[in-house]
């Protein structure tokens, strides 16, 4: 005999069904309605962790393709107007390459240094103009402000001299002047010599005299030498062997500065030498006097102060034109040398944007390289700074600039750089090195186009790659996350399907019992 | 033929016709308690009358016939081991309904998925707030030093952190609920608890009169059934003898798989006696408003105001303290007493100086005599004059000694009132302060709250001021126990096999419960990975009552409220941390020593003057390194960022300063109002003059704590609210010209990305961030602040499926074993039907039969041998 099963069991087992019918349909109405396969993480544990991994990547990659559109926009305004002064420099050079020849009239060259300098100048207004809305593209990573001003004839980059490195070096030999250093690049100290009587000839007839003559001469030389003197002739001593109270003249040893030393020099470097000299003569000469002037080979040391993170000692900047010829030469050094660093630093600028190339910090909070996009810019990359070993201008508008100079002061008839034969030929010289310097300048900053158009060709592959990406993504999601309509609608039909199927069921369920039947 | 009466054929009838009727009373009572629930299907049990025995006039041929029908009882159709079965699936039902249910609400609360509206629907909540946050972040880079971008990230990291506090405020909103839910439901166990027992009792006196009492067996049935969802139980029936003759049946109800101090299962119900089921008294607490550091304050003031009202001396001798003259008056006494005790006229210090004065004197006159010739006529007078002078000395010397003696005496008199003056001075401030500290007890609330009277049953919760008596665990809030088993007339039980042992208290531990009301416990209590040593019972003798070990992976609502305030406090600590430089680095500084930085250097206003604060006193005090930066040892790094090591391989240690962190508490706090006031006052060092960084989310937006930052309180800082604080865009200092102008760097950001770059860092969650004691040492969590968010979510949504699981299958099974039950005890419509069709013919044929005796009889009478 089966289970007996009494109404109370069939109208539980109904209710039971009947709700879970109903929870059936509601879900599944649920998802057509709202599209979503789950809307809990109970619902689907895996499936909605794996939607909220697809989600971040998808709000990550819109924020990547965001930083992507517009750092692509800035190379693209970079990449123009790079274009244009590519082509602003390859028009000034032929012009250059044309009427800069030796064999070029005067008008020529005065019109060519006319354009190198009106190029120069557009160039730097180029820069200067390329701008992504407020933003200057150029400016490194001071995106706010122009990234180049003039300062009287010089150029600065965020205010710090392109041109920086000029100042001599008062420590480096080479600096040192020719005369003050001997064969072998050695400073040489103060000479030791003896001059011979103001009247002596070169040489005599009479025998006496060139006795006295070659006397003295010997005598010089053995003084010199520190070697034995020579004994005095017999002959009577000559009257220019005589001082003014008719003694016989004797030598004597004195001090004297290196030979060929100017009295005085413009260079600073070269007057610190005269002046040093001068002070060891004096030391010499006055027992009594202690020179005090230091070596212009030997840097200030501590007496000038801490120096700053620049190496700019603290005394270096209260230098001005009052000063003796070493403290400028050195403080001019020293400025000079902290302006070449600050030109690496702004040249080092950078920029890290984000543009989904797996940005990570390392454990001490900096970027790992290669995780994130360099964007920034500085202006100076593309036209270079600084100077070259030959002391010239590595700045393609400097360059320029240097060689409108020349040019311009052309003599307007002759075309001759200058009048002076030596002064002329330096010119020419200098001339020809920065006609050379400009030719590899301007590849250099075609170069950097080239770097530039690169760059701005590889955001724009990032940006397809990133969209591509991005519908990827959204794919997932929409395969996580919706429901394929056409089965959530059977799904729903058939769930709606139950759920009459089990209305139904219940007005039979409570229709008849035996009760009915009975009379 | 049997010997009967003539008319007991009409018994027979008769009693066929009772019990036909009784029978269809049954069958009517079961159709219409169809619906009741409960109701157990009755049937009427009848038993054929049959004589026993031979009569004394038998005749051997008689044969026995019976005499009819007796409709004797009234029986319930119940299997008893399908009620256990049942009882059992229905505490497996509600144990996990209960769960599911806190996990539903959590869910609504913690649960994301499909979240959101708008561009960011299905981005979730708290979720798209970190996304939009970033984004904001990304516009304040490429906008660097824009005020309204700077208020644009503000805005975000405000509604970020108001839905940190909503979501904590929600959890806190379940929690508050749950526990009014458990507090009801041990309402209705207990209401449950007295029910059974007294219908036990009326079970009991109708069997005492034959009653079986089967409706009150329905009603106590259902009683059982509603209990065993709340907890697992033991039903068990015996009889329980009443007297020589009598037993009547008694059910007791246990704990399933408890064992009490006895060792055997803890009783709920033993027959007519029931316990209740109560609340651990969560005694003692520690004292809420008992503040140690106040009290003592206060003591320290009341004792120094006690010294300055009654000074010891005062130093001027025309204005002598009471103290000074007590001893004046001392010192006099004890000088008129020593000038008694010795006195110049005492006979016997008289007759001690006669003494004296002879034996001085014969020795004079021997040293005399030594020296002088025995002739000489001069010899008495020198031996008088010696003598004399010897007496003169010894007197001298004795007067001399007896002034020491008075001297003596009253210097230390003068010595033992000092000190009885001291000390009864000290009692007096001793007893101002005790005084003092009384008035505090009884003032209450600012300081201290008087410990209450253990004895006092108006007041539930016992205080104490001493940390080593208070229950600290959170957990032991929810442990319950079973009163004593008491009748209805609340006389206390006296335990089985014993001659008076009454009933006693069962305290139950954090895992002998199983069911509904278990569950709520755990949802209210349960830590997961947060949990303590003394949680898990690890070490712990004798083991702690609220101790589980498996409670690491238990996880109710303080799990998610710990969980949630760990990311708050991380991307607080993250965020605050990313937004300041040391102060030493920022800052100018007075330097004792130049160029190296002391913990006593001073921090330089614009005036070139101490930076100075307010201390708790009201002092002005000057900011000093050592108020906002520590020291601590670690390993020095080469240029590569590797360790440098010593000879021996191990690394060369090196003190470094680092600012304060969440782990010095209290000082950390106080660096952090400190800095924010060097922010607005301090002169910052040139190369750092775009410093505007500062801590960016604190406790409240009233101050800028940073310390014990949770979900809940989580705020923008005062600071950042008020503009002195932004966001910093670069740590790097600045450059600067030969003319030491700044070189500026409108578009520096290195910091706003190193931020951004936060939002993906993998960070690691140790469980101690939030709770100190917890015995976990491996990080809860390790990603990202997204990722961490969803983990927590994921967390809840996995345990939340299995129990779903579980609860879809407890209630397919406890609906299958319902309708076994039913299947035996259920009322079925066509069962009576047939029942009625078969006792109304059954009621006619014995009606018949009367008939056919009737004519029988007639015949009999009226037609037999007429």
């Amino acid at each position: 005999m089966g289970m007996r099963v009494t109404t109370g069991m069939a109208m539980n087992t109904y209710r039971y069904n009947l709700q879970l019918s109903t929870s059936n349909k509601t879900n599944s109405m649920n998802k057509v309605l709202s599209h979503r396969q789950f809307d809990s993480f109970s619902a689907n544990p895996s499936s909605a962790l794996q939607a909220w991994r697809v989600r971040r990547a998808m709000a990550d990659n819109a924020s990547y393709q965001k930083n992507n559109n517009d750092t692509y926009s800035r190379f693209s305004i970079a990449s123009a107007t790079m274009g244009l002064i590519k082509t602003e420099l390859e028009k000034a050079g032929t012009e250059a390459d044309i009427r800069g020849s030796s064999d070029s009239t005067a008008s020529a060259r005065i019109e060519l240094g006319k354009i190198l300098k009106d190029t120069g100048d557009s160039v730097i207004q180029a820069m200067n103009s390329a701008k992504y809305g407020d933003h200057f593209v150029f400016s490194g990573d001071d995106e706010m402000n122009a990234p180049f001003s003039w300062d009287g004839d010089k150029l600065l980059y965020r205010g710090v001299n392109v041109n920086a490195g000029l100042v001599a070096n008062p420590a480096d030999p080479k600096n040192i002047p020719s005369w003050a250093k001997d064969e072998d690049g050695n400073v040489v100290g103060l000479r030791q010599e003896a001059d011979l009587p103001a009247g002596m000839p070169e040489s005599s007839e009479d025998a006496g005299e060139q006795a006295w003559i070659d006397y003295y001469k010997a005598d010089k030389a053995a003084l010199e030498d520190g070697t034995a003197r020579p004994t005095i002739p017999a002959a009577p001593a000559p009257d220019w062997a005589k001082d003014e109270n008719g003694n016989q003249i004797t030598l004597e040893l004195e001090n004297k500065v290196p030979e060929g030393m100017p009295t005085s020099s413009t260079n600073d470097v070269e007057q610190a030498w005269i002046d040093y000299f001068t002070d060891q003569k004096k030391a010499a000469d006055d027992p009594n006097y202690t020179a005090v002037y230091p070596k212009p080979s030997d840097p200030p040391g501590a007496a000038w102060g801490e120096p700053d993170k620049y190496g700019v000692p603290e005394k270096a900047k209260d230098v001005d034109e009052t000063h003796d010829a070493y403290n400028r030469a050195w403080a001019a050094y020293y400025l000079d040398q902290a302006d070449v660093q600050r030109l690496e630093k702004l040249n080092g600028a950078y920029e890290n944007v984000d543009l989904g190339m797996g940005l990570q910090e390392d454990e001490n909070g900096k970027l790992i390289d290669g995780t994130a996009f360099d964007r920034s810019l500085p202006g100076i990359q593309m036209l270079g700074y600084g100077i070259d070993q030959d002391g010239d201008p590595k700045n393609i508008v400097m360059i320029m600039r240097r060689l409108g100079e020349i040019f311009s002061g052309c003599d307007s008839e002759t075309g001759v750089f200058s009048k002076n034969e030596e002064e002329n030929k330096a010119l020419r010289e200098e001339a020809d090195r920065l006609m050379n310097k400009l030719k590899d300048a301007t590849n250099n900053t075609n170069r950097a186009y080239t770097d530039i158009d690169t760059k701005a060709h590889y955001l724009k592959e990032n940006q397809s790659r990133l969209k591509m990406q991005g519908d990827y993504l959204q794919e997932e999601r929409a395969n996580l996350e919706d429901v394929d309509l056409a089965d959530a609608i059977t799904e729903f039909s058939w769930d709606y399907y139950c759920y009459s199927a089990a209305l139904k069921v219940g007005t039979q369920l409570l229709s008849q019992s035996l009760i009915d039947y009975m009379n | 033929m049997a010997v009967i009466g003539t008319f007991s054929s009409f018994t027979t009838a008769r009693l066929g016709i009772y019990a036909s009727q009784a029978s269809l009373n049954v069958t009517g009572n079961n159709i219409a308690n169809i619906n009741t629930k409960g109701y157990t299907r009755q049937r009427m049990d009848l038993v054929s009358l049959y004589p026993s025995g031979a009569g004394k006039y038998a005749n051997m041929f008689d044969r026995n016939i019976g005499y009819g029908v007796l409709a004797q009882t009234r029986t319930q159709l119940r299997d008893p081991f399908l009620d256990i079965r049942y009882r059992n699936e229905n505490t497996n039902l509600e144990a996990s309904a209960e769960k599911l249910d806190g996990l539903y609400q959590l869910s609504h609360i913690l649960d994301e998925v499909g979240k959101g509206t708008g561009k960011e629907e299905g981005y979730g909540v708290i979720q798209a707030r970190l996304k939009t946050f970033i984004e904001a972040l990304q516009n304040l880079k490429v906008n660097v030093g824009s005020q309204e971008h700077d208020a644009l990230v503000r805005g975000e990291a405000e509604a970020l952190v108001k839905f940190f506090n909503t979501t904590a405020n929600g959890l806190q909103d379940v929690y508050d609920g749950k526990v009014k839910d458990f507090t009801e439901s041990l309402t209705a166990v207990n209401k449950l608890l007295t029910d059974i027992r007294d219908l036990n009792e009326h079970i009991r006196t109708q069997a005492l009169y034959g009653d079986n009492a089967l409706e009150l067996r329905d009603q106590r049935n259902l009683a059982l059934d509603a209990l065993s969802g709340y907890m697992k139980i033991n039903v068990e029936y015996s009889m329980e003898r009443i007297d020589q003759f009598t037993e009547v049946e008694k059910i007791t109800v246990t704990l399933a798989g408890s064992k009490g101090p006895d060792g055997k299962p803890i009783k709920l119900i033993d027959g007519i006696y029931g316990g209740q089921i109560n609340l651990q008294p969560n005694e003692p607490a520690m004292n809420p408003n008992y503040d140690p550091v106040a009290i003592n304050k206060e003591k320290e003031k009341a004792k120094q105001d006690a010294e300055a009202a009654d000074p010891l001396k005062s130093g001027d001798p025309a204005n002598p303290t009471k103290w000074e003259t007590q001893v004046a008056q001392k010192v006099a006494a004890a000088q008129a007493q020593a000038e008694i005790d010795h006195d110049k006229d005492d006979p016997d210090w008289i007759q001690e100086v006669a003494d004296r004065v002879a034996a001085a004197e014969a020795e004079a006159e021997e040293a005399v005599k030594k020296v002088t010739d025995p002739n000489d006529p001069d010899l008495q007078t020198k031996i008088d004059e010696a003598k004399a002078k010897a007496k003169a000395e010894t007197e001298a010397a004795a007067e001399q000694e007896r002034l020491d003696l008075i001297k003596a005496d009253v210097a230390a008199a003068e010595k033992a009132a000092w000190k009885d003056a001291a000390a009864e001075r000290q009692e007096l401030i001793d007893n101002a302060v005790k005084v003092k500290e009384d008035e505090l007890i009884e003032a209450g609330g600012k300081y201290i709250k008087k410990p209450v009277d253990p004895n006092d049953p108006n007041e539930p919760v016992k205080y104490t001021n001493d940390i080593n008596e208070a229950k600290t665990y959170e957990n032991e809030k929810f442990l319950l126990q079973v009163e004593p088993l008491k009748d209805r007339r609340d006389r206390l039980m006296i335990e089985a096999n014993t001659v008076s042992k009454k009933s006693e208290v069962v305290e139950l531990n954090d895992t002998v419960l199983y069911g509904s009301l278990q569950s709520m416990r755990e949802m209210l209590t349960e830590e997961g990975e947060y949990a303590s040593k003394e949680d898990l019972n690890k070490d712990q003798d004798p083991p702690r009552l609220s101790g589980d070990p498996d409670a690491s992976t238990k996880r109710g609502i303080p799990y998610y409220q710990k969980a949630l305030d760990s990311l708050a406090k991380k991307f607080a600590e993250e965020f605050n941390q990313a937004n300041q430089l040391p102060a030493t680095t920022v800052y100018q500084m007075n330097q004792a020593v130049p160029g190296t930085i002391t913990g006593a250097d001073t921090f330089l206003n614009a005036d070139g003057d101490p930076v100075q604060y307010k201390d708790e006193d009201g002092n002005l005090k000057d900011i000093t390194v050592d108020d906002v930066t520590k020291v601590i040892q670690q390993p020095k790094l080469d240029e590569n960022g590797k360790p440098v090591l010593d000879a021996n391989g191990d690394p060369v240690m090196e003190e470094v300063r680092v600012p304060y962190d969440m782990a010095d508490g209290d000082q950390y706090e106080k660096a952090s109002e400190l800095l924010t006031l060097l922010a607005k006052e301090g002169k910052k060092d040139p190369l750092y003059e775009f410093y505007d960084g500062g801590v960016l989310f604190s406790t409240s937006g009233n101050n800028n704590n940073p310390d014990g930052i949770t979900a809940k309180n989580i705020s923008i800082s005062n600071g950042w609210a008020n503009n002195v604080v932004h966001i910093l865009n670069d740590k790097r200092p600045d450059e600067y010209t030969n003319d030491g102008e700044v070189i500026p760097g409108s578009s520096r950001n290195e910091n706003i990305q190193h931020m951004i770059t936060l939002f993906d860092k993998k960070l690691e969650y140790a469980a101690t961030d939030v709770q100190a004691d917890s015995a976990a040492t491996d990080p809860i969590f390790k990603g990202s602040f997204r990722e961490v968010y969803t983990a927590i979510g994921t967390t809840l949504g996995d345990d939340e499926s299995v129990t779903i699981g579980k609860v879809e299958n407890y209630s397919v099974l406890t609906l299958d074993l319902e309708n076994q039950r039913q299947s035996v005890s259920g009322v079925d419509l066509n069962d009576e039907a047939t029942n009625m069709m078969q006792f109304s013919k059954s009621y006619s044929a014995a009606c018949r039969l009367l008939t056919t005796i009737d004519s029988m009889l007639d015949k009999l009478i009226n037609g037999t041998a007429v």
